[in-house]
């Protein structure tokens, strides 16, 4: 008998060639959509007001770029969602933690945060709008308390199934409290903090949107809002195409790196369930 | 030899027994928040339009219940949650399933779908008031957006999930084509979709709420939007308190039904 | 490192944003150059721009100083600090910034 084992080797470019076979695809799909998109503003017949075509479009986007609007309400709201997500998701993880140590707080407090949770972010608008006005405190405090809750929930979630037997092991070992939150619970947590956070910011990009709409003079949202009002419809459309991308973009670079990192490197799957 | 014991027995047992703290503690932070708002108007000055005083609030809701106008508003609601559901289901559930069931399909469509998705029904509520107008068209479209992606999602990975030990069993008894879909792709399907259920209504009753706060003529959203122009906190807050009783009570009833159910029959669902 | 792609994104957007506020203000000072040195005190210009400014471009100058008159392309300003000036002129939109005696 033969001591080799000989396995076929992959044939590297068919593996390439059904790669590229997807993308082109793809890529024809979203061609078919412009094309045919383009090609119906005739047949349709009506105004660029109701029906811009993609030609429109893309001459608006030049327009914004080069007077500058773009760039500033891109920055703007770029500036409030990272604001508002990071501050939402530390007072989220704060609470969580506090929350989940300690076994009467939590039963104490659910059901308020429950409730508070179930009176949706985009309901809170209009008394931020009497108390603060428009601008970007309100704006601010929607996106805070859009975050804050989803990542409250799967930390204290991801606190309260911290593996006793690390707790035990490590306080056996003479560690202190706050050793035993940085090297057990937190860890464990990890995974489920994430997934808090990735629901969060997907809520708190639509709640800016949202919020911009109604309560901001700048923004992606805002252009979205003016487009139509000074009738300008090319640039909502603009408009939502770069929320879109922008979404990507964000799913692509930060929240999707963050998930695979903490589960890959604690090997734990993250229960769909918890996305809730 | 006889051991002292200094400590009574049912004290030790008490010690060793963990604590347990009540349910009825979850009631105290609403109480505390009752007081508080009770007291706060006799305590500090501040505008009445800012926080109207709870008697304010009990008032309109009186009123409101009293002559129909806020039973009007749930039902106008809700019933546009329906439409947007039903609608946004029916078109999600046959795409999904030729995405799931056909390579060729998935690749062209995923990219603009994904695209699609990414814009959050609210953005096209200004374009929808251009094609539809203020009222019940753009608020269904917005919730029927919402719907459709997060149910073509759970199509797709329902399909996906279908355990190929139940394809072979079917064609194993025969069935193929249609009887491959009635009996197993679509149950599968539909598995998900109930799963997922919850999560679609969260994004769902968002997207009804804001979009009718934007481009309503009547519903909850309207009513508490519509309050901020005559500064009317009290409709406001009872507007808020209504949206959030009525999630609870969606959730309550509606969700964790179906999801026992589901555990029920297909024995599913790991908690 | 698995956080590198979340990395290098933050770094890109730093370095936009470095890069941008470093060309505003060269041409700042390209643009402020044939009015020689300003002092101190509030004084009135005349900024043109590459179009006629909209509704955004009128905020924006707001923020500098007063708006008296828009005329074509040209807007006409008083009470304007020679820092907000500084500002203004780093905008890529405004193609020129000239003394203005207050008409």
């Amino acid at each position: 008998m033969s001591g080799t084992l000989t396995l076929p080797a992959p044939a590297p470019h068919r593996v390439f060639g059904r790669r590229a076979a997807r993308a082109l695809r793809g890529a024809a799909g979203v061609l078919l959509l412009l094309v045919g998109w383009q090609i119906s503003v005739p047949l349709v017949g009506m105004s660029s007001y109701f029906y811009p075509a993609p030609s429109d479009v893309v001459a608006s986007f030049t327009d914004l770029v080069r007077k500058g609007i773009l760039p500033v309400y891109f920055a703007d709201s770029m500036e409030r969602y990272f604001a508002g997500l990071i501050a939402g998701a530390l007072l989220g993880v704060v609470f969580g933690v506090l929350i989940g140590l300690h076994r009467t707080v939590a039963v104490t407090l659910s059901p308020l945060l429950k409730f508070l949770f179930a009176i949706v972010e985009v309901a809170w608008i209009p008394i931020f709008v009497v108390w603060f006005g428009y601008g970007w405190k309100t704006i601010f405090l929607a996106l805070i308390y859009v975050v804050f809750f989803p990542v409250l929930y799967n930390t204290l979630l991801g606190v309260r199934t911290a593996p006793q037997i690390l707790v035990n092991a490590l306080r056996s070992l003479g560690a202190s409290r706050w050793q035993v939150l940085c090297y057990a619970i937190l860890p464990s947590a990890l995974p489920g903090i994430i997934t808090g956070l990735r629901v969060g910011a997907g809520f708190a990009f639509r709640g800016l949107v949202f919020a911009e709409m109604v309560a901001a003079k700048t923004g992606i949202g805002y252009l979205i809002f003016e487009g139509t009002q000074t009738q300008q419809t090319a640039r909502t459309i603009v408009g939502m195409v770069v929320m879109g991308l922008t979404w990507l973009a964000i799913d692509l670079c930060y929240l999707r790196p963050l998930e695979r990192a903490t589960i890959e490197r604690w090997g734990l799957t993250v229960d769909a369930e918890q996305r809730t | 030899m006889s051991a002292r014991v200094d400590v009574p027995v049912d004290a030790h047992r008490a010690a060793m027994r963990p604590l347990v703290p009540p349910t009825w503690l979850g009631t105290l932070p609403f109480l505390l928040l009752l007081v508080a708002w009770w007291l706060l108007p006799r305590v500090v000055q501040y505008p009445s339009y800012m926080l109207p005083p709870i008697s304010a609030v009990l008032d309109f809701a009186w009123e409101s219940i009293r002559d129909g106008t806020l039973a009007r508003n749930v039902v106008a609601s809700l019933a546009r949650l329906a439409t947007g559901f039903v609608i946004g289901m029916a078109l999600a559930i046959p795409l999904g399933l030729a995405i799931a069931l056909n390579r060729f399909v998935a690749d062209m469509f995923r990219p603009v779908l994904s695209f699609l998705q990414a814009i959050a029904g609210i953005a096209w509520v200004p374009l929808t008031i251009i094609w539809f107008g203020i009222g019940n068209g753009s608020v269904i479209f917005v919730i029927a957006n919402t719907i459709f992606f997060a149910s073509l999602y759970n199509t797709v990975i329902g399909v996906q999930s279908i355990p190929t030990s139940l394809y072979r069993a079917v064609r194993s008894h025969g069935g193929s084509g249609i009887a491959l879909l009635t009996n197993l792709i679509l149950p599968g399907a539909l598995v998900q979709l109930l799963l997922g259920v919850r999560t679609s209504m969260a994004y769902g009753w968002r997207a009804l709420v804001a979009s009718e706060m934007i481009a309503g003529s009547s519903g909850l959203g309207y009513m508490t939007m519509e309050a901020v122009q005559w500064q009317r906190t009290d409709v406001i807050i009872l507007g808020m308190i209504v949206i959030g009783l009525i999630w609870v009570v969606m959730d309550r009833t509606l969700f964790t039904v179906i999801e026992r159910r589901t555990v029920g029959r297909w024995g599913l669902l790991q908690r | 490192m698995r956080l590198r792609l979340p990395l290098i994104a933050t770094g890109v957007v730093v370095a936009v944003l470095i890069a941008w506020w470093g060309a505003a203000w060269l041409a700042a000072e390209r643009k402020l150059a044939p009015l020689g040195t300003l002092g101190g005190d509030r004084g009135s210009y005349r900024v043109t721009l590459d179009f006629a400014p909209e509704r955004f471009h009128q905020l924006r100058l707001q923020e500098a100083g007063r708006l008296v008159e828009v005329r074509d392309r040209t807007v006409f300003m008083m009470d304007v600090t020679p820092a907000a000036l500084h500002g203004i002129a780093g905008e890529y939109w405004v193609d020129s910034v000239a003394k203005w005696d207050g008409k």
